[in-house]
């Protein structure tokens, strides 16, 4: 997502609304984790409930989740520009889906590289990877899971397998 | 100064890591840290799954290794006492029975 491209998405309807919502996902991502240990931390930010009957539909959440990722990616790398994108991205993600009851689940995987070591966070949605790419966990051992286990719906399990082949562009 | 004769130690709740080929790379949960252990440091580690006295650490060390005994302790009070510092370990002092 390249400035021009994100200027002209922003025009349309819903989309700057979503934006902001990636703005304040990343100040309240990390705003708690300066505060807090990152247990305590996605447990405040999931607010985990039971979907109900109102709650937005999986498909519609799955949908902006993927938007909402490709705004934080903008942020992230060409407002912020940090080098390390994944761990505020993550939480920012997990936060907006768990908020619309998406039972998404945190991830942290480590590898050696050479003498020093690389480390990657994603979500995923019954077992599935969610809005992220198999390629990018090559080699990576999971280190830390958040919540420890899941179970999902049946009506979201559909849902899973559809959004665990979404491959987002950066 | 950590004293081996008189405490025992174990890992803290807070932390998770996991083990390649003999290395182990630790991640701190309330700070956020990583840490990498290299295979002396792991079998340490290892070691601390549970409450474990610092003279059966140096024990362990000193076996494993076949170093002397004073460069085992050496090594090891240093390494305890990182631990310690980044919050990655417990220490317990031994209870002192008077007659």
């Amino acid at each position: 997502m390249n400035t021009k491209s994100s200027i002209v998405e922003l025009t349309q309807p819903g989309c700057i609304g979503l934006f902001l919502q990636a703005c304040s996902g990343l100040v309240t991502a990390a705003i708690t984790l300066r505060r807090q240990a990152l247990p305590i931390a996605l447990a405040g930010l999931c607010r985990e409930r039971s979907r109900r009957a109102t709650d937005v539909p999986p498909a519609e959440t799955i949908e902006k989740a993927t938007r909402l990722q490709r705004y934080l990616n903008f942020l992230l790398t060409e407002v912020v520009r940090t080098t390390r994108p994944c761990l505020p991205r993550t939480l920012a993600l997990f936060a907006y889906c768990r908020q619309r009851g998406l039972p998404v689940r945190f991830h942290i995987g480590v590898r050696p590289d050479g003498g020093s070591m690389v480390s990657h966070s994603w979500l995923s949605l019954g077992g599935n990877l969610f809005l992220e790419k198999p390629t990018a966990l090559l080699g990576l051992e999971v280190v830390y899971c958040y919540p420890e286990s899941i179970e999902l719906s049946p009506d979201l399990e559909g849902f899973a397998k559809e959004a665990g082949t979404v491959v987002p562009t950066a | 100064m950590i004293d081996l004769t008189c405490s025992s130690f174990a890992r803290a709740t807070n932390v998770t890591w996991r083990t390649f080929d003999g290395n182990s790379i630790l991640l701190h949960l309330e700070s956020g840290v990583y840490y990498t252990l290299n295979p002396a440091g792991t079998l340490i580690w290892e070691l601390l799954d549970r409450r474990i006295a610092g003279q059966d650490l140096l024990t362990v060390l000193r076996d494993r290794y076949s170093v002397e005994e004073e460069e085992a302790r050496r090594d090891l009070v240093d390494l305890l006492e990182e631990f310690a510092r980044e919050g990655l370990i417990s220490i317990h002092e031994h209870e002192i029975k008077y007659r």
